[in-house]
């Protein structure tokens, strides 16, 4: 009883979170924020002060096509991890929690093995002489193999395979705060499964698409080894390219390239947000 | 009182501002700890880098593990070779590295770049070596060919089979997709070959002349690869039936798992890579030790029996059996129809060649 008189308790909570959020802004700033700027300052500076690099990176032909080839393989992947997570996620939050979480196991059993040991799985599955061709032409569905691999498919399988868990994630969470008697009531009224989805569960799952496939875009801007071990040349990434100005100690192009980048990536969110609205990612998402 | 809630209240949040700062700084301390240890003098370790695998495992049962045992020296080993990453560790400061493994090209615009440390030759046994193999500021770790390797399922060594690097152009006796390595390295020689220089007048390669041959082979290439280990992995599952390849990587599995591979030799490219001491390294005179172990005919030709490569040294090759030499880089025979990779071209045209590459590759 004593204790809570004392005036200073009340405040010294209202610090307590500033406090306990203290070593997480330090870190943030010691091991991001300061390599970032470093990167930025490194771009104007290596090998001498000014502006060479940005104009030798705007007017490098290759760089452009390359960075068109990325928006395009990323938006390739949302779209496609989209098609696939949606009734996935749908039947996920229909069922009992305990089969929910026993299946959704198997959603994010991709991160169970390395990335690598992946990429190379699915060279033996989809390789001139693989597993998938191989028993084709045994079944005699075909005599000559399909060209599986080293090429856009096999790139976006290999990614696909690797965000659809975000997807779903994103997916599920929004649709677990769906309010079922919506739907229920809409029956009652006698719409149709179709209206239904078409005119009440889909909007009201529209958060989860927006937040999913905002993820699932940014994070398949920044595939490296996906593209390099699966890909052709033609699937060469920015990342790809901006890695091999660094191995160059092409330091100066290689970092404004990198900024030019992150520009992009921040100019896809304004956009964004101008068309959709951040704060619509998190609204509805677990109100139930 | 309200003055003392005021100044109770910037106490407060000075207080918050302060644990804010000492965490900080706190972070700070650790980090510069962890940079700053010390590395005495005394230090019985040597931190080496190469491009690991089973070159690694190699290197470490010939030459390591004994000289561990010889000299109580612990051999610290890491992978791969990174050139980015010797740059940021000269520059800041922090060299983890007292020796690196790295290819001719960059060997030249590291040491121009001042990221190599000047070597203490007189610790070498440099009567040993060829002169070419040493310089100030590093030492041979072997010379490598980029040969052109095909699937004997495909075409028997008993049949007509590939023979000479040229033979990638050859759909018409060789048909099947090709294996290029996805770099400007050996394709600009390959194709400057294909459009008739003569071997010893490759440099300075004329871009444009080989790209025009290039164009031709282009329709034909399978898979461009990226590491050493797909190059013959994709020939193996008959993804390509020919591709070019660095000479130890079939030799490899061909001495262990009897692996369907040829190895044609003629207008293969030879390359060198170097050992080198970083600028800064922590156990310089360690690593000086290290190179001139690494130097020896005898466990040189204990290398070369298990990978494929042998180092520098002149006496390697009369140790070794006639099965083992015919696979070598560096054997007579081959040398007659080999080209030897001109560093200083590649030290200065290299990052603008490897760009026009790029946009080569990339295209449609």
């Amino acid at each position: 009883m004593r204790r809570a008189a004392r005036p200073g308790d009340g405040r010294w909570m209202r610090f307590l979170p500033f406090i306990l959020v203290a070593p997480g802004v330090a870190l943030v700033l010691l091991l991001f924020l300061y390599p970032l700027l470093r990167l930025v300052a490194e771009s104007f500076l290596d090998p001498v002060p000014g502006f060479d690099n940005y104009v030798a990176v705007v007017t490098d032909p290759t760089l452009w096509q390359i960075l068109e080839t990325t928006l395009i393989i990323s938006a390739q992947c949302t779209v496609v991890t989209l098609l696939l997570a949606y009734p996935v996620s749908y039947l996920l939050s229909r069922l009992p929690r305990s089969r929910a979480n026993l299946l959704m196991m198997f959603v994010l059993l991709p991160f169970w093995t390395s990335l690598l040991v992946r990429m190379y799985a699915w060279m033996v599955l989809l390789g001139r002489h693989g597993v998938i061709n191989e028993a084709l032409i045994d079944m005699g569905l075909t005599t000559r193999p399909y060209p599986l691999l080293y090429n856009r498919f096999a790139v976006i399988v290999g990614m696909s395979h690797f965000l659809l868990p975000f997807m779903v994630l994103s997916l599920y969470s929004t649709m677990l705060g769906i309010d079922r008697s919506l739907i229920e009531a809409a029956s009652c009224m006698g719409s149709s499964f179709r209206q239904t989805f078409l005119r009440i569960y889909l909007p009201l799952s529209l958060p989860g698409v927006y937040a999913g496939c905002l993820l699932v875009f940014i994070l398949a801007m920044g595939f490296y080894i996906t593209p390099a071990l699966l890909g052709s040349p033609q699937e060469t990434t920015i990342s790809v390219y901006i890695q091999q100005q660094i191995q160059l100690l092409n330091w100066g192009e290689g970092t404004a390239m990198a900024v030019v980048l992150v520009a992009i990536v921040v100019g896809l969110f304004v956009v964004y947000d101008r068309l959709l609205g951040f704060d619509r990612l998190f609204r509805d998402v677990g109100t139930r | 009182m309200v003055k003392r809630t005021m100044v109770k209240r910037i106490t407060e949040t000075t207080v918050t501002a302060a644990t804010g700062v000492a965490a900080l700084a706190a972070a700070i301390g650790v980090a510069a700890l962890i940079a700053a240890t010390p590395a005495k003098a005394q230090d019985q370790v040597v931190y080496i880098n190469s491009s690991g695998g089973v070159l690694d495992d190699i290197n470490r049962k010939i030459h390591w593990d004994p000289f561990t045992q010889a000299t109580g020296i612990k051999v610290v080993a890491s992978a791969p070779v990174d050139d980015a990453k010797l740059k940021a560790m000269v520059t800041s400061g922090n060299v983890e590295w007292d020796i690196t493994e790295i290819d001719d090209g960059d060997f030249l615009r590291a040491a121009k770049a001042g990221l190599l440390a000047k070597l203490d030759l007189s610790k070498l046994p440099t009567s040993e070596l060829p002169t070419d193999a040493v310089t100030d500021y590093g030492v041979w770790d072997g010379p490598y060919t980029t040969i052109l390797t095909w699937n004997t399922t495909v075409f028997p060594l008993s049949g007509k089979h590939p023979t000479t690097l040229m033979d990638l152009w050859n759909q018409k006796d060789f048909p099947g997709p090709r294996c290029l390595w996805k770099d400007a390295f050996d394709n600009l020689e390959l194709g400057a070959m294909h459009a008739g220089v003569p071997r010893d007048k490759v440099y300075p390669i004329n871009q444009d002349t080989a790209y025009k041959e290039l164009d031709k082979l282009k329709k034909d290439v399978g898979v461009w690869w990226t590491t050493g280990a797909q190059s013959v992995q994709a020939i193996v599952n008959r993804d390509c039936v020919m591709g070019t390849a660095w000479n130890g990587r079939p030799y490899q599995l061909i001495v262990k798992d009897k692996a369907p591979l040829g190895i044609a030799w003629d207008d293969a490219i030879l390359r060198t890579s170097w050992w080198a001491i970083p600028k800064g390294a922590k156990h310089f005179d360690n690593a000086m030790k290290l190179l001139a172990w690494m130097q020896d005919a005898h466990r040189q030709a204990a290398q070369a029996t298990l990978s494929g490569y042998a180092g520098g040294n002149k006496g390697t090759a009369a140790l070794l059996p006639e099965n083992v030499q015919q696979y070598l880089a560096t054997s007579p025979a081959h040398l007659a129809t080999t080209v030897v990779s001109d560093d200083t071209w590649w030290g200065t045209n290299g990052p603008a060649a490897e760009k026009r590459f790029t946009g080569w590759v990339i295209a449609q």
